[in-house]
């Protein structure tokens, strides 16, 4: 369904007990191309589908820690970054969370969710390019497809030996050295059985030795001892 | 002094390395785990696996 902006900030109101209201008189609103401020509490699927205006910037702070992010921006159209801003760091799910979107920016940076499960997060997204600040895969149980077709994505990182179950970032090749570093760093070094999957294994060396030298990729790989690498 | 190798695996032109769940064009096993663990498939049935998987993602 296409929203106009005034669409949208109805909906915001509707919702969200005029918080929205509240977040325009602190100089929020206006020309969403312009990085609009919105004061909300993003809940489940709350946009799902939703045609946003071209280009559109958000930011959504919490006053109140969200209970669950799944499929908030899934199959939206039209925006270009989300921005989440909380104090509290929440446990909960957050799959689905851009699947099948245009986002190309996902800034966590002021936001420490702790995911139960991230299935689907930015799958079919072949715009995604950053997604910003450190995931914390400690307590997730579910990553399937998490990172399917995001064939744009560049950026991204973990809390430290946070991932516990077997990731896949098999069709990212432009994944940065430095998310790749991020990445090895994210494996946890307390589990068994468990695989991580990457793109072509060329293509993976290639990018990560350039950066940090000559054998460097193949030296960080056998580190990883308890992981299998799977590379496609 | 401490050297630390790592061993790949390897699939023939044309060929996918699997163990049911992981495919892989090139494998470094976790420890614990061995080459007799995996066999190789063709390119085509790779294909149609991953279209069923693909679907399968799709639906959900």
């Amino acid at each position: 369904m296409n929203m106009t902006l005034d669409e949208l900030k109805a909906r915001a109101k509707a919702d969200l007990d005029n918080a929205f209201e509240k977040g325009k008189s602190q100089g929020g609103g206006g020309d969403p191309k312009s990085n609009p401020l919105y004061y909300m509490v993003l809940k489940a699927s709350q946009w799902e589908g939703v045609v946003f205006p071209e280009g559109f910037n958000l930011i959504a702070e919490f006053i109140n820690a969200p209970t669950a992010l799944s499929s908030v921006f899934s199959e939206t159209k039209g925006v270009h970054s989300v921005k989440l801003v909380c104090k509290e760091s929440v446990t909960m799910p957050f799959n689905r969370f851009a699947r099948v979107s245009e986002i190309r920016v996902i800034d966590l940076t002021e936001f420490k969710p702790i995911p139960t499960t991230i299935d689907l997060f930015v799958y079919n997204n072949p715009n995604i390019v950053s997604i910003l600040g450190k995931l914390n895969l400690s307590s997730c149980t579910n990553v399937n497809n998490a990172f399917g077709l995001a064939k744009a994505l560049e950026d991204i990182d973990f809390v430290e030996n946070s991932i516990m179950i077997s990731i896949a970032f098999n069709n990212c090749p432009l994944l940065t050295a430095k998310s790749l570093n991020n990445i090895m760093l994210g494996l946890s070094p307390a589990v068994t059985g468990q695989t991580l999957t990457l793109p072509a294994y060329a293509t993976v060396k290639a990018t990560y030795d350039a950066k940090y030298g000559e054998g460097a990729w193949d030296i960080l790989a056998a580190s990883k001892t308890n992981w299998t690498m799977a590379y496609r | 002094m401490k050297i630390e190798t790592v061993k790949y695996l390897w699939a023939n032109e044309g060929m996918w390395l699997t163990d049911g769940k992981i495919y892989a064009k090139v494998l470094k096993l976790a420890e614990g785990r061995s080459a007799e663990e995996f066999h190789e498939i063709t390119d085509e049935e790779y294909n149609t696996i991953l279209a069923a998987m693909s679907a399968e993602a799709e639906e959900s």
